[in-house]
């Protein structure tokens, strides 16, 4: 006890030892006295707190006992029952777990089918991705061959077996596709800076390869659709089959197309690859798109269809069309546009740093043709004659046009 | 079985070994069913909420937070069932039937021991006299301290109280049991003589 507190009936019975005493001294006839012993107090006070104690015990009551079995059996009838839902659920639930398993791979194979196989034309197109300074053509066995001029033309046979190359100022050059599988013969055409390049392929098809790029192409079209795979710019005239739709197939977008000449710009170092539409009529597709049905977007002729890789929209808007395709016929064909635009074709086409020094010389307008030559140094001594202006040509050769 | 320690048999229960949970059944039904019936007279009312409380744990199985078996979930489980009934239903006449079967019961106590004399017989009206003027609350907390033994913090853990509550608790019911019976015994008394006095 806390303080040396005058027993009562309350702090008897908040006394645990108490309340033990008396449940260990029920029996006893001695009761009284054990507990006096302790718990010096008035007589009358300690048989209280006893009797209050024996009444809160006789409050422990049984339940019937016929009760006590009815119910034990409802709780027993009860976890027979839960336990057969248990084992039907977990049936069900490992069966859906099997169910789940194979769904997530059959969904990761569909992706894996759609996105991870790649393209066997851009797949082979990535094995030499490097644009080298003279052109190259690549045949199925992994053969190489020089193009010795900037400007030929390369035609393919009807069944893509043979090839021709026309040089202007040396002998034609011929080679031969082996074809050694089923597989279908894959060639490619290596395009360097400065230089431009016809093919005709082998349904006809004539695709004009500007300065630094590549097309990926079987020698063959044997499939439902013909399809090449292009990076950097390129003009086509395709020739017409209704049955075989013919794709141009870029890093971006895809272009579909029956039979018609359009120009397609997709260097991997522009974010804007362009579809411009010179003659019939071409659908541009977003590549790698699961549903694949529905286009971008169709353009008709002197449309063409701009599209951002880094903010992945599309703009169509009507263009000049000359301004697009002047390159083909080795020109480039300006109308009022300021001189660092013409620059940058320059840059692109020669793939050199040129730069513009003075306070006005950016923004002239410049109108009219650029001859492209094999040489940029006749470019350059063209472009600062017209603009009244010179150029230096630094050591590491760089150019920089400056006002006289 | 029967002698396996109480924790051991809620674990195999929570393991679905539902035969454990019918051996706690067995050990706790007569406490659940006083405990019941403290709380509410009615006796079909306490069963019902018994076997709710058991199918309540078979139904949670695993799901339930126990890992630490205490007896005293079992009674704050059917605290709450009962009161839940209590409310769903809400039957006034019952619970006006609860309230004056509740003085029977204590008037019951007498005949169920041998008493030896009449000074026991009226020490025993007085003290359950007392005992009636408490607060149902006040009496369903001296019940489970003083008939279910438990300790101060398990009976502020089924009252939903905190400790110091549940000791302030059993302290004015026993100071209420104590001023009562003082009235009670004059009561008595006076009765008493007056019986006699008829004599």
């Amino acid at each position: 006890m806390k303080k040396e507190k005058e027993i009562d009936f309350v702090n008897l019975l908040q006394d645990e030892e108490f309340i033990r005493l008396v449940k260990d001294t029920l029996d006893s006839a001695d009761q009284y006295y054990i507990l006096n012993e302790k718990y010096p107090a008035d007589k009358e006070l300690l048989v209280n707190a006893v009797e209050f104690i024996k009444v809160n015990m006789l409050e422990q009551k049984r339940m019937p006992e016929n009760d006590v079995i009815e119910i034990l059996q409802n709780i027993k009838a009860y976890s027979e029952a839960k336990k057969k839902r248990d084992f039907r659920k977990s049936v069900v639930l490992v069966f859906s777990k099997i169910a789940a398993v194979l769904l997530v791979f059959i969904c990761c194979s569909f992706l894996f089918y759609k996105y991870l196989r790649k393209d066997p034309l851009k797949d082979f197109a990535e094995q030499k991705t490097k644009v080298q300074d003279e052109a190259v053509l690549i045949l199925s066995d992994g053969s190489t061959h020089k193009i010795n001029e900037y400007n030929s033309n390369i035609e393919y046979s009807k069944n893509g077996g043979e090839i021709v190359v026309r040089n202007k100022r040396s002998k034609d050059e011929k080679f031969v596709n082996v074809k050694d599988s089923k597989e279908p013969v894959i060639n490619q055409i290596i395009v360097p800076y400065g230089h431009r390049h016809n093919i005709t392929l082998s349904d006809g098809t004539q695709v004009v390869l500007n300065s630094g790029s590549k097309l990926v192409f079987p020698a063959e079209f044997s499939g439902k659709t013909r399809g090449v795979y292009l990076i950097g710019e390129g003009y086509f005239d395709v020739s017409r089959d209704e049955n075989k739709p013919f794709i141009v197939k870029t890093d971006e977008i895809n272009i579909k197309v029956l039979g018609t000449r359009f120009n397609v710009s997709a260097y991997a170092d522009e974010n804007v690859t362009s579809a411009v539409l010179v003659e019939g009529s071409v659908s541009v597709y977003h590549a790698n798109k699961i549903i694949e049905n529905t286009p971008l977007t169709k353009l008709v002729p002197g449309q063409g269809c701009f599209y951002t890789s880094t903010t992945s929209e599309s703009v169509v808007r009507s263009v000049d069309v000359a301004d697009y395709i002047s390159w083909k016929d080795g020109l480039f064909r300006f109308k009022d546009q300021p001189l660092v635009n013409v620059i940058q074709r320059v840059c692109k086409y020669y793939n050199r740093n040129i730069s513009i020094e003075g306070d006005k010389l950016p923004s002239t307008l410049i109108s009219g043709k650029l001859v492209l030559t094999d040489n940029i140094t006749s470019t350059m001594n063209y472009l600062s004659k017209t603009l009244e202006a010179r150029y230096e040509v630094t050591s590491d050769g760089n150019y920089i046009i400056k006002e006289q | 079985m029967n002698g396996i320690d109480e924790k051991t048999l809620w674990n195999n229960f929570q393991r679905g070994d539902y035969d454990a949970l019918s051996i706690l059944y067995g050990r706790y039904v007569h406490k659940l069913f006083s405990y019941g019936i403290r709380i509410y007279g009615d006796d079909q009312l306490v069963k019902d909420c018994i076997q709710e409380v058991f199918i309540h744990l078979i139904e949670k199985g695993k799901k339930l937070s126990i890992t630490d078996f205490n007896s005293m979930y079992l009674f704050k489980c059917l605290r709450n069932k009962l009161f839940e009934e209590l409310r769903t239903k809400s039957n006034r006449s019952d619970i006006l039937r609860k309230i004056g079967s509740d003085e029977l019961k204590y008037d019951e106590n007498i005949e169920q021991i041998t008493v030896q004399s009449e000074e026991e017989i009226a020490r025993r009206r007085i003290l359950d006299a007392a005992m009636a003027s408490l607060s149902n609350y006040q009496r369903e907390a001296i019940f489970l301290k003083y008939t279910q033994n438990f300790s101060y913090d398990m009976i502020a853990d089924i009252l939903g109280v905190d400790i110091a509550s549940a000791r302030t608790l059993i302290y004015r019911s026993l100071k209420k049991i104590k001023e009562s019976a003082i009235n009670h015994i004059l009561i008595f008394w006076i009765f008493h003589f007056g019986k006699q006095s008829k004599v």
